[in-house]
């Protein structure tokens, strides 16, 4: 009990490390909430469209008709300057102009042409796509020697045939990003609250002074080691806990779906990596003064080379490269994962515990190097 | 008087460099023992190889009449060791360091209680409880050091050098402490350089160097190894060559020189000398300023023994 009593009287000397590293993480993630977007339906976009027509055959009348179905008019003034300015300030994405006789040339199959001038933006090539739409149609028509009436009835129907787009995905992909962000992010913070606090409590006992009356003591050393081995795991415990707590502000209800499950499962197996990797650097750095320095390395640029802060999408490729040999990769890879799996079936099933599998490979990995170091400390003492 | 310790035959080498060179003694029930010693004279290696802290070559060490061994927890129970190295966590008070220490060996919460108030008070911590060792001076911090090794209240103590670099005011404190100790009937085993704490302290002596023992029993045992009884000191100016040949003409001397304005005269004998001196120095006209005599130390041993000085 003394060792155990004595292992949270030293994190209670370090709490505000775990406080700091929280904080990071509550507030890199409150500023996430505000930039997700919350669509969860399609709308299609209107282009600002101004139609000059010069022509006034039913032709182009028809053609203005099927514009204004789609494209919002601008108010522009009659005059060269104004319509150029629309164009510049975006207030007009696309300014058509049907010149005089264009329908009576078009019908007879002369080559007839309506002037388009456009803006630059996305706008523009989207309304441009939908009006050569009309045009390829009423060209396909035109080949069949209908009257004047007879084609536009024939456009008509034919452009009256929409596309309805509904989102088939039951996902709630919002809370989902919001997960995933809060948990790749909560790598960095996991990483620096575990590696510190144990490697920090680690290196108090093992100093090598206070080992040394640990040894002369009546307690049995192996005893002493499995009560602080019990407490760090206890505290990586608590830690995981905690964040799960933290998890149901940012990602809500979801956190109680498979979804939020798998999250929580794939972090618990990440804390658990992470107090191993803890282990392996409290028994390699002794000096107090140095851990803060080495936890920075770690967590810091294991966070950024797997992606917990700029989208692994983003890395170039000698950087992804790298982070396969980190276990952080693996975590954020489930994370990921998780927002786009629809139905856990076998192949997301086993994606998902394999990526676990690995940081488990990992964390045994880490324990053998810890058991190794510690070994040929004993030896060289 | 029971033996607590006895060591038989105890060799620790590393390589061809023997620590400790068949090393044989015993330490009896209630006594203090002090180790004496220069730096690397062995002292340290002998403890930590009865701690079962090292292993040792050879020879064999019982504690209070079973084998000692890593695994003799029992034993370990009613032994206190108190480092050289002050071995303190940083991040606890001194109450919560001396209660961790305590716990090691006390699982009872009510009586370890009491147990680290009494080394709290034996150490005279009071006031500082719950300060953190940042703040203690590096007297105060030796008296927690020591408090953490004995506050379990063992048999058997072990002091390593207790006292290095610490202010008169807290050295009397620890010897105050180690005194009541021994009172309440611990056996302790005192390793030092400070012949005077030696003195003060030891029931018995060991003289260690280069790993064997040169010399042990009590302290005036030991003097009667160094061959004089009376060292007489005299600042003077120069004295003449018949001035000189008057002095070491008086009977019991062994010795007498004169470097850097101060005579140094031994005797074998330790009656009258000092009246007899100071009559030659008036009759031979040699003025002195001060003019003191003391008994032999046991550095006077140690330089008899070894041929150099105790803190070489």
């Amino acid at each position: 009990m003394t060792v155990f009593k004595t292992f949270w009287r030293v994190w209670n000397q370090n709490k505000l490390t775990v406080i700091l590293f929280t904080m990071i993480l509550l507030v890199f993630s409150a500023s996430n909430m505000g930039t997700q977007e919350t669509s969860t339906s399609f709308t299609a976009k209107r282009p600002d469209i101004l139609v000059i027509d010069r022509d006034g055959s039913a032709l182009a009348q028809d053609f203005t008709r099927y514009v204004e179905k789609f494209a919002d008019q601008p108010v522009v003034e009659d005059s060269e300057n104004a319509r150029a300015d629309a164009l510049f300030y975006n207030d007009a994405d696309l300014i058509l102009t049907i010149p005089q006789n264009f329908g009576a040339r078009f019908l007879a199959g002369e080559d007839a042409h309506i002037e388009v001038r456009k803006s630059t933006n996305y706008n523009a090539a989207y309304a441009e796509m939908l009006i050569s739409r009309y045009w390829e149609t009423a060209g396909i028509f035109r080949q069949s020697d209908r009257t004047e009436t007879e084609l536009i009835a024939a456009i008509s129907e034919t452009l009256t045939w929409e596309s309805s787009v509904s989102l088939t995905t039951e996902l709630d992909t919002t809370s989902l990003q919001k997960g995933a962000y809060f948990f790749n992010f909560a790598s960095y913070s996991i990483l620096a609250c575990v590696i510190y606090i144990i490697a920090f409590v680690l290196s108090s006992f093992r100093e090598q002074k206070i080992q040394k009356r640990t040894v002369v003591s009546s307690m049995n050393l192996r005893r002493h080691n499995r009560i602080l081995l019990l407490s760090n795991l206890l505290y990586s415990l608590i830690l995981w806990l905690f964040y799960m707590l933290l998890s149901l502000l940012f990602v809500g209800r979801a956190m109680f779906s498979a979804h939020g499950a798998f999250f929580a499962v794939n972090a618990f197996v990440f804390t658990l990596c992470a107090t191993t990797i803890a282990f392996f650097i409290g028994t390699l750095v002794q000096n107090k003064n140095a851990i803060g320095g080495v936890v920075n390395v770690v967590a810091l640029g294991s966070s950024f080379l797997c992606g917990a802060f700029v989208p692994a999408e983003f890395l170039p490729e000698p950087v992804l490269k790298i982070a396969h040999l980190l276990p952080t990769y693996y975590y954020i890879h489930s994370n990921e994962a998780l927002t786009a799996v629809e139905h856990f079936d076998r192949a997301a099933l086993t994606s998902f515990f394999l990526n676990c599998g690995i940081q488990l490979a990992f964390a045994v990995l880490f324990l053998a190097l810890t058991n190794f170091v510690s070994y040929k400390k004993r030896k060289i003492a | 008087m029971k033996n607590v310790i006895e060591v038989e035959h105890l060799t620790k080498a590393y390589k061809d460099l023997k620590a400790v060179d068949d090393l044989s003694f015993e330490v009896r029930e209630g006594e203090i023992l002090g180790l004496l010693g220069p730096n690397g004279s062995g002292k340290s290696t002998t403890i930590n190889c009865i701690l079962s802290l090292l292993n040792f070559s050879a020879g064999s060490i019982r504690i209070f009449g079973e084998e000692m061994k890593p695994d003799a927890y029992d034993l370990k129970a009613r032994i206190g060791v108190v480092f050289q190295e002050v071995a303190v966590f940083d991040e606890l008070t001194v109450y919560e360091n001396i209660d961790y220490f305590c716990g090691l060996y006390i699982a009872d919460k009510k009586l370890r209680r009491q147990y680290v108030e009494e080394a709290i008070e034996l150490v005279k911590l009071g006031e500082f409880k719950k300060f953190r060792p940042k703040k203690l001076s590096g007297g105060l911090l030796r008296r927690l050091n020591i408090a953490c090794g004995i506050a379990h209240k063992p048999n058997l103590i072990f002091l390593d050098e207790p006292t290095v670099a610490v202010d008169p005011q807290s050295r009397n404190h620890i010897l105050d402490g180690i005194k009541k100790l021994r009172d309440a009937g611990a056996t302790i085993v005192y390793t030092t350089h400070y012949m005077e704490e030696v003195e003060i302290l030891c029931d018995r002596v060991m003289i260690l160097d280069k790993g064997k023992i040169l010399a042990s029993g009590t302290t005036d045992e030991l003097k009667g190894l160094a061959g004089m009884e009376e060292k007489i000191t005299v600042e003077s100016e120069e004295p003449e060559e018949a001035g000189l040949a008057a002095i070491r003409a008086q009977e019991n001397v062994i010795a007498a020189n004169y470097r850097n304005g101060v005579f140094l005269i031994t005797y074998r004998k330790g009656e009258n000398n000092l009246a007899e001196l100071i009559e030659i120095l008036k009759r031979e006209g040699i003025r002195y300023h001060k003019i003191f005599s003391e008994r032999p130390t046991l550095n006077d041993v140690f330089l008899e023994l070894t041929g150099k000085e105790l803190r070489d």
